[in-house]
């Protein structure tokens, strides 16, 4: 009897053991089939824009199969040439979950469905994010989702169900002649600068491409060219200059104690300069720039911050602290305490009143 | 080796001369390692520069979350019976009760043989429903007469006990048989892991998640009821161990819930980032609805709740909360408590015996209200003044606050307004128990820039207007 159950289990465990490895290989094969579906892509997805244009990208997502509750999207673009001002969600995810963060060269921001009853399934948008060009670009950039982009599924555990993404990609021109070679723009009038492919610039010093002559600035660029060193000046009447869209209005702005606001006009090559009138305090100030690019109509910005250093030693404050006392105060008692410090250890009041020594 | 003090003065005055130098020694010691660090934490941070893109829209404003209010137990009676009117001008959504157990007399008789008397509790839930607000009731503490050793935070001799005050409160407030009320949120307990609420942990003899199970128990056995949300674990901040350990349970779980008395606003925004990344890998709890039941600057009593640094500091964390923030967050609380005649209550209007007043807070929430609309763009906020927009038809709004620990920063900020089509407009400056004043504007450039300068613990709306 004993033989018979003997047999039976081993038969049994022969049979059970295969199966249950077929088995569980299967339900792999159909999570794997399931659970991989869902896909991120930029859109759109090729495009080509000038200096100074702002434009939006869209995240859109295919949930594939899936039942997606939330999307941890991390977007990344070269900083040097583009600058992203705004994240937020898509109409597909109804929920901010973790407010957008736009920095340098990436955005992110973390989205939802109304709650886990209703997730989401389908195509659509499912973030949109506001990008300013800056900076001409050889060929196409990338602008891609990160590799820590997340995209969580009900029934999938702790499993990323995004499986592939697809970037955007984008030429940035960087002057009017290259926009006006781009296919979208050829029926602007040609331009007579045979050149070819001069090398824009938005420095004010020319550029030998360009024969000598001043480059005039894109249509639709507008920039503070002034650099000072460490960010710093102790003039305290500094001169601020840039390019911007030649024959444009520029107003710019210096915030100080009492703001300043000036309109310049920019030049033919499109440069601009102005000089304040009034002194700045030392601190940190902030210029804005605007104008209103008169082929396009676009209003550009720019702003930039530098430091005043001056008054009678040339020093200044790095940031604009607003000093709420003085810090001679504070030397003063400094002193006063490193005396009575150097007194005490040159006087051991202590001995004769412990009478710890002879 | 002899010194000059000891060759040439007696002991009683070398003794005399070491006091007075220890004396005036050590305050200046102290004054000048404040003026120090005060120095060098403001060195570290960066002043604002806000500019306002105000073509750049993004989703729109919620402005329920903060009116919710959580009051204490400092009173065992309807102890908001005498701020209603005060109160219904919050528009509160949600106002949270605790102590039910301990302070309305609800629970008699003894193991298996409980009688409830609600009589006490509905008068104060009465209050609360003629606010307009809806309940919150913190399930806490444990009836005397069924808790271990008689202590209210103490586990019941017997959890069927738990499961059944449980279920009777829910049958009672949600039962289409009973208040009918819907929409009520039952938060398991207070505080557990603080040792004046029983230091409840995570295992153990004192185990949190025992004590929510027979909560869960009780509320799965209710019938006739309406809609309602039973969550915690209500702690004292927001903990990882506890969030995911009842996320695991098993146990019904509606809501997340925990307090946060926290002095740094950003502090705020950083939990709900975090909460976010824990429940990522947890999908079915992804999205479960989140509520600070309680908050402040601190869970001491202090005179700041008297002043404008309590105001600046809730206009502060609302700033934080505006985006991807918590379903409810509640002030902590609409009333002080009495014999607080010192100031350093933690309500929003003093006690009866001091003369019921509103203090400076009160008006923060009615305030942000004005920034309804969809919200805008704004970058350069700074380690002090922080702020959002937003658009509502024809106007331009944009909120300021600033706060710092020390509640002493001033700053001037420059505010540049972006993408404005040209024209006239009129431009509105409030400030919080302040300046109102409203001038014509033209814009020429799309560009308009103002400075503002701001005191300490302050908040300001500018307002721009199309004409």
């Amino acid at each position: 009897m004993k033989k018979v159950f003997l047999l039976l289990s081993i038969v049994l465990a022969l049979v059970a053991i295969p199966a249950t490895v077929f088995l569980a290989g299967q339900s792999q094969e159909l999570r794997k089939k399931a659970a991989p579906a869902t896909s991120l892509s930029l859109s759109p997805s090729n495009m080509t824009k000038k200096v100074g244009d702002t434009f939006t990208l869209e995240t859109l997502i295919d949930t594939g199969n899936n039942q997606v509750v939330a999307a941890e999207l991390h977007v990344i673009f070269d900083p040097q040439k583009l600058e992203a001002q705004t994240i937020t969600n898509g109409p597909l995810f109804p929920s901010i979950l973790v407010s957008g963060v736009v920095e340098r060269g990436s955005v992110s921001i973390t989205i939802g469905a109304a709650n886990s009853r209703t997730p989401i399934t389908g195509t659509g948008t499912a973030a949109v994010i506001k990008f300013i060009a800056l900076e001409k670009t050889d060929g196409p950039i990338q602008i891609r989702l990160a590799q820590n982009t997340f995209v969580g599924s009900l029934g999938e555990g702790s499993t990323n169900v995004l499986t592939g993404s697809t970037p955007a990609n984008i030429t940035i021109t960087g002057d009017s002649a290259a926009a006006k070679l781009a296919p979208a723009n050829t029926n602007n009038s040609a331009s007579s600068s045979a050149t070819p492919s001069p090398k824009p610039s938005l420095s004010l010093t020319p550029t030998p491409q360009a024969s000598g002559s001043a480059v005039a600035s894109p249509s639709g660029s507008l920039k503070i060219t002034t650099t000072f060193s460490d960010g710093k000046t102790t003039d305290d009447t500094p001169t601020i200059q840039g390019k911007a869209p030649p024959g444009s209005t520029v107003t710019i702005t210096i915030h100080s104690s009492n703001p300043q606001t000036v309109v310049v006009t920019a030049d033919a090559n499109g440069n601009w300069v102005y000089t304040t009138a009034t002194p700045l305090e030392s601190g940190t100030h902030n210029v804005i720039v605007s104008a209103t690019d008169p082929t396009t109509g676009k209003q550009l910005t720019s702003t930039s911050t530098f430091v005043v250093a001056s008054g009678a030693n040339e020093t200044a404050t790095q940031s604009a602290m607003p000093i709420s006392g003085d810090i001679s105060t504070t030397y003063i008692i400094l002193i006063l305490g490193s005396l009575l410090l150097l007194g005490g250890l040159f006087y051991p009041t202590t001995t004769r009143a412990y009478g710890k020594y002879s | 080796m002899a010194n000059i003090l000891e060759s040439n003065t007696s002991s009683k005055a070398t003794q005399i001369v070491s006091m007075v130098a220890l004396l005036f020694f050590l305050p200046l010691f102290i004054l000048v390692t404040y003026q120090t660090v005060t120095l060098v934490s403001r060195a570290g941070g960066t002043p604002a520069a806000i500019v306002v893109d105000t073509k750049a829209i993004l989703e729109p404003i919620k402005t329920d979350f903060y009116h919710a209010f959580s009051q204490g137990g400092e009173e065992s009676n309807d102890m908001l019976a005498s701020i209603v009117p005060e109160l219904k001008a919050l528009k509160p959504k949600l106002i949270r009760l605790d102590h039910l157990f301990d302070h309305y007399d609800v629970v008699s008789g003894g193991s298996g043989n409980l009688s409830f008397n609600f009589e006490k509790l509905d008068t104060a839930v009465n209050t609360i429903l003629s606010t307009g607000a809806k309940p919150l009731l913190a399930l806490s503490f444990m009836p005397a007469n069924i808790a271990q050793g008689g202590s209210i935070i103490n586990p019941p001799n017997n959890w069927d006990d738990w499961a059944m005050v449980v279920q009777k409160t829910i049958e009672h407030y949600s039962g289409k048989g009973g208040k009918n009320l819907s929409g009520v949120y039952y938060e398991v307990w207070n505080e557990p892991d603080l040792a004046q609420f029983g230091s409840w942990k995570m295992g153990g003899e004192k185990n949190y998640l025992t004590l929510y199970h027979y909560a869960s128990v009780g509320a799965s056995r209710v019938t006739g009821v309406n809609q309602f949300y039973l969550g915690g674990p209500s702690t004292t901040g927001l903990y990882k161990n506890w969030v995911i350990g009842l996320v695991t349970s098993g146990n019904k779980l509606d809501f997340l819930s925990w307090h946060s008395y926290l002095p740094n606003p950003k502090k705020f925004g950083e939990d709900q980032k975090n909460v976010i990344s824990w429940l990522l890998p947890y999908p079915q709890a992804t999205l479960l609805p989140k509520l600070i039941t309680e908050f402040g600057f601190t869970g001491s009593k202090s005179k700041g709740y008297g002043t404008m640094y309590s105001a600046a500091h809730t206009g502060a964390v609302i700033r934080q909360l505006i985006s991807g923030g918590p379903l409810y967050a509640f002030s902590f609380q609409p009333k002080d408590g009495p014999n607080q005649q010192t100031g350093d209550g933690w309500g929003l209007i003093t006690h009866d015996d001091n003369g019921k007043n509103k203090k400076p807070r009160y008006s923060v929430y009615n305030f942000i209200d004005s920034m309804v609309g969809n919200r805008i763009a704004v970058s350069g906020e700074g380690s002090w003044v922080t702020g959002f927009a937003s658009q509502k038809d024809k106007t331009i709004r944009l909120f300021l606050v600033n706060f710092d620990e020390g509640g002493t920063h001033t700053e001037t900020v420059p505010i540049t307004f972006l993408n404005l089509d040209p024209g006239s407009y009129s431009y509105r400056e409030r400030i919080l128990f302040g300046r109102d004043v409203t001038l014509t504007e033209t814009v020429e450039e799309n560009t308009l820039s103002k400075q503002l300068f701001m005191p300490a613990s302050s908040m300001a709306i500018l307002e721009i207007t199309k004409q």
